[in-house]
Parts: C-alpha cells; structure tokens; sequence
C-alpha cells in the first residue's frame, strides 16, 4: 500500500521568507468534493496513507471534517504543520488516535533567533509549544530540518 | 594519564607531551571534574589532549551546525568538530571518545569562554551516557527541597542562587545542570563549580570573596563569585528537583509566583535545553527526561521584581504562600 501527499490549502498563517510569494497571495483550499472522490478511489489505487500538507494544512477550512471523512473511510493520515494553529486541532487528532500516524513540525533552527528570522516573531514559541502538547498527549511528532548553508535570505 | 571522575563518571585523560597541562587541570576542575587517583577502571569517557594545534581543522565535507560564543561546530558523519579558529575539538559521542588540540591562544581567552568551549564538548559526549544539561541554577531549601531556577542569561539566576545560600540554602550550580534519569525520578547534578554574577551586581555579594572579571558571550562583564570559599559544606553535587522556578524579571515593585501549565512548562524548557535537545539520536530519551522532570516538579513562573533583587529571601515567601505549595515540606 502507498502514501498519497494532499496539497490541503494555499494558504497559511505565517509569512516565511523562503516560501513562494504567490503562495501567498492563493485563497484556494482543496474542495471537499475533490476529497471525497480520493477517499472513494484511493484504495482501488493502492493507497492506504494521506500525508497532509499545504500552505497549512490545518487552516483548511474544513479541516475537522476531512479528519472525520478520512478515518470514517479507513485511511491513516498525517500532515506537515508549523505549529501556530496545533493548541485548535490537536483534540481532533486523540479522537482519531487509532487513524493518525503522526504530525512534522516544520523547524527552520535549533534557536528562536534563527527559526523567527525565517518564519516570523512568535513562530518558535508556537511551534515548540505544539511540540510539548504532543509529548504530554503522547502524540506521535517529528521535527522536519532543513539544511541550508546561510540561515536567511539576504 | 590522569583519571578525573565527573560525580560516577570515570573520564581519562591522555596527554599526547608533557607541560602546560596546569591551565588544562585547573578548567577541567572548575567545571567539577575532580581529580582521582590511579586505578584499574573501564572508564566511561576518554579525552586525548594534545597542547599543539597545528593549524588541525575538520574535514571538507564537514557541514557548519552552528556558530556560538565565537567558536563554530561542524559534523561529519557522527562526527562532531569544535574550533575557535585555531583550537580543535575532535568529539567521538557514540565512542565516548574526544580528541582535543588546543592552541596556546586559547589559554589567553577569557575565562568563561573558555569554559563554554570545553563544557560544549563534554556534554556532547555525555549526551550518548543520558546526562542531559539545562540552562538552570540548583538550589536546595533547609528541608531539602530541589529547586531549578530556569531562565535566559540576566534573568536572575545566579542572584536569587547565591543570596538563598545566604540564607543557609544548599547549591548545586547556578547557570546549568544536568539532568538524568533514575528508576523513579530525575535527579539535577551541579555541572560547574564557580558562579559567575553581573560584574555590577557584584557590590552586594558582602562577605562572598570575588574573583576575576571576565566577558561573557552578551558582551557584559561578569565576575567570578568563591562560594565554595565561604558555605563549603552547603555545596550539593546532585539533588532531586521538585520545583521548577521559571524566572524573568519585569519592572515591578513586587514579585509575583504564578502555576504554570506542564505544557507551558515543558516549552520552557525546550528553550532552556540549548540546541543539543535537537540530537537525532538522543532526542527522544531527552524528551522523556524533561516529560518526567515536570511530572515530578510543582512548576510556577517567576515574575523577579525589584524586592527579590533587594532581597532574595522574599521568595521563601513566595514559595510558602505558593499554589501547590502543599506537595513539598514547608522551607
């Protein structure tokens, strides 16, 4: 069985340098319709596994009800955030524990001076403070790093 | 070659000629490294020192991780290189080996600098051992209560610590500590022997001898306090935390103490575990040891006002009249 990645949104609630300027400017978020006929064919295709990502993916604005079309067909998910919008949905992903594989935070530094030069004032509190609500809701989390070899655009 | 122990640590030193190693003795001693002497034992660390650093530097291919306090660390593979420019740190965690090439000109650093040099690469190797270090002071009350004084550089840390000693409390530390896990708890173990205070802070310290004033890395002038000359019985090498002070000061007249959230605790110290938390291979277990440190720990923001800097026994106080105050005997 695979893994099919589901680009949820355009849009985001951070303004990170590296991101592509249009994205910003999108108001697009996939339509449920879009979600259901996946949900109906995806295992017919071979897939078992949906990997959120977007813009954020949890500012979708039917992302609960996604959640519940997503366990309520049998698929398991996960999805790539950066933590601002994770104290609102983390409930959703407990009641579905037996369906959620996991959430990445997206990590720009070991250090809030570096992670906030990239991804905005408060992105670092906000992304270890959803960090923390998973380790105490047992939560399954990864950091996602990316490597660069100057910490910002200049 | 010289044994040292580090609390039940065994660390053994090689030195590769003969001389100049009183500088490296005297570091390796004000960071609580004590030295042992001679026996059969399988040490748990391994230090190879070698006074030249013939211009030595990490390999090509090695990637930057970051730059601190002037000095750069670089990985290669499971590899960890620390340099200054001219010194060179060779760090082996998985082996628990660490190869160091220190050039004359590190010795004319300042002191707290070269502290932080050195303190980097034994945490790193003491990471793989589960030791994990905090950005915290250790204090203990009359009763024995652990307490773990969290905040950034300038929060207040080694002020409240060394006023409480005062005050007949016990110390462990006052700017970092260890943490690690044991069967039913986590127990704090005292990472460096000296505390160091604002250099104009320094006036208040009454009957505490000073020593030598030294730059940190914020550009402030800070200045070496002798508490082990003064309260030497009052020294702890470990305690068992059972609260977590999370401190800033703010521009009030009064101090308050606030419960804090174990969410918003656990976020607290996830910035106060400096960017070794973020170790691929020990980031788990490191979390695990914070997850439990905040389980066991009654845990309370800190707002320092203007009457702790005048006199640190108004957290006593505080602590008594503290939400939650119930669950460690009465100071």
């Amino acid at each position: 069985m695979a893994r099919l990645v589901i680009e949820l949104t355009n849009r985001c609630n951070l303004r990170c340098q590296h991101c592509f300027d249009e994205r910003h400017a999108a108001t697009g978020d996939l339509s449920l319709e879009i979600i259901e006929k996946v949900l109906q064919e995806g295992k017919g295709c071979g897939i078992d596994h949906l990997a959120f990502t977007g813009g954020e993916p949890t500012i979708h604005r039917e992302f609960p009800e996604i959640i519940r079309r997503v366990c309520d067909a049998g698929y398991a998910f996960s999805f790539v955030s950066n933590g601002a919008n994770f104290p609102r949905v983390y409930p959703l992903l407990i009641l579905q524990r037996q369906w959620f594989a996991g959430v990445t935070f997206s990590l720009d530094g070991a250090r809030k001076e570096t992670h906030n030069r990239l991804r905005g004032k408060g992105s670092y509190r906000s992304v270890m403070q959803a960090a923390s609500i998973c380790v105490f809701k047992d939560i399954p989390f990864t950091f996602n790093l990316v490597h660069r070899s100057k910490p910002s655009r200049s | 070659m010289p044994l040292y122990a580090f609390h039940d640590l065994i660390l053994q030193t090689e030195r590769e000629e003969q001389g100049g190693g009183e500088d490296l003795a005297r570091l390796l001693e004000g960071l609580s490294w004590v030295r042992i002497p001679p026996r059969t034992v399988e040490p748990h660390l391994c230090l190879s020192i070698s006074l030249c650093s013939n211009g030595l530097r990490a390999p090509p291919a090695a990637r930057e991780l970051f730059r601190v306090d002037g000095f750069c660390a670089q990985e290669s593979g499971e590899d960890i290189y620390l340099t200054d420019g001219s010194s060179l740190l060779h760090l082996q965690p998985a082996q628990g080996r660490g190869s160091a090439f220190i050039a004359p000109s590190f010795f004319a650093k300042p002191p707290l600098l070269q502290n932080n040099f050195w303190t980097f690469g034994l945490l790193k190797l003491l990471r793989p051992l589960g030791l994990y270090s905090l950005h915290a002071a250790g204090i203990v009350s009359n009763e024995g209560v652990g307490l773990l004084i969290i905040g950034p550089s300038g929060s207040g840390k080694s002020t409240l610590a060394i006023g409480l000693a005062r005050q007949g409390w016990h110390y462990l530390s006052d700017d970092a500590v260890l943490l690690r896990s044991r069967a039913e708890t986590i127990e704090a173990l005292a990472l460096r022997k000296h505390f160091y205070i604002d250099a104009d802070a320094s006036v208040s310290s009454g009957e505490i001898p000073l020593g030598e004033e030294t730059p940190d890395n914020t550009g402030r002038t800070r200045r070496r306090v002798c508490l082990e000359e003064v309260y030497p019985a009052q020294y702890m090498a470990r305690c068992l935390p059972q609260v977590l002070l999370f401190a800033r000061i703010v521009p009030d007249a009064q101090s308050t103490l606030l419960r804090l959230d174990r969410v918003h605790a656990l976020r607290h110290l996830l910035a106060s575990s400096g960017p070794q938390l973020f170790d691929r291979s020990t980031m788990t277990r490191h979390l695990e040891v914070l997850k439990r440190l905040i389980r066991q720990s009654a845990t309370y923001e800190l707002r320092a006002g203007l009457d702790l800097y005048h006199d640190p026994t108004t957290l006593i106080r505080l602590l008594n009249n503290a939400e939650g105050a119930q669950r460690w005997p009465a100071s």
